[in-house]
């Protein structure tokens, strides 16, 4: 089974991949918005995403995975897809709140160049047409697409954002309690 | 060495399990075994967590086989030691100090 979404909270894809595993459809493999599933027992597998540091840390990162009896299934720039299966123990990538805001501080990192990217695209986009004093329809389109995606990068990095401040918050309130 | 205290519970076990050479999922098991599963390390914060204390020195690579499947091993180091004996110290001192509330609820 093949699916197409886009998404940008690793969160609600991560739950999404849990969805569709508990429906017997085990997650494989991730490209350019499609998902690739296959047949599997209902609830198998466990699933959750990574962001690397760097795409040079990957084949370490796989090791230490594997001997840490997690499935490293596929690699998407520094995004990783991995899977556990069930042991009724649960699985989830990150255990503290340390960990946790580190995590979505790199998301945020992420998100924000893609954001810088996005715009300086979009202002090019718009200038050059100016300068030349031509605007065709395939300009608006550009415009259009390029707009769209930093909107999306830019709420994506907002909810990245609060939920590093989430998980801050959690923290600070351990150090009261301390 | 003071900036780098109190560790995170995360650090302290992990250290702990690395008192003998251990690999990424010895040190999950361990320390689930340890606190009863009440710390369950995810592998995403063990595999932070060691790349750190390996840059500080405090952790270091015990044994790697390239040539077979076998997992990385890693172990305490003498600075690792130290810090963790740093820790032990002040986790003692709140300890023993605390005992000045007396005995609460019979549960100290």
């Amino acid at each position: 089974m093949v699916k197409f979404k886009l998404m940008y909270d690793k969160d609600e894809e991560v739950l999404s991949l849990n969805e569709e595993a508990n429906k017997g459809n085990a997650f494989r493999k991730f490209f350019l918005g499609f998902y690739f599933f296959e047949k599997s027992e209902e609830g198998k597998y466990i699933y959750d995403i990574d962001l690397l540091s760097s795409c040079k840390d990957f084949a370490n990162f796989r090791k230490f995975m594997n001997d840490s009896n997690v499935e490293v299934l596929n690699r998407w720039y520094r995004w990783v897809y991995v899977r556990k299966v069930n042991d009724s123990k649960g699985f989830e990538l990150y255990s503290d709140v340390d960990s946790k805001i580190e995590h979505y501080h790199k998301i945020m990192k992420l998100f924000k160049a893609a954001f810088i990217i996005e715009v300086v695209c979009l202002f090019v986009e718009i200038f050059i047409p100016l300068i030349n004093k031509r605007m065709e329809i395939m300009n608006f389109i550009f415009i259009s697409i390029i707009a769209f995606f930093a909107i999306c990068l830019y709420g994506a990095y907002t909810k990245m954002s609060a939920k590093a401040g989430f998980y801050k918050q959690q923290k600070d309130n351990i150090g009261l309690a301390d | 060495m003071s900036k780098e205290l109190p560790l995170t519970e995360t650090t302290f076990y992990i250290l702990l399990a690395l008192r003998h050479p251990n690999h990424g999922y010895g040190i999950i098991l361990e320390v689930e075994e340890l606190t009863g599963n009440r710390v369950v390390l995810g592998a995403g914060t063990l595999y932070g967590a060691i790349n750190t204390l390996i840059k500080k020195r405090w952790i270091k690579l015990f044994s790697e086989d390239l040539e077979s499947r076998k997992k990385k091993e890693y172990i305490l180091t003498q600075q690792g030691k130290e810090a963790f004996e740093t820790e032990v110290i002040r986790l003692k001192e709140l300890v023993d100090i605390s005992k000045i509330m007396g005995d609460i609820n019979g549960k100290i």
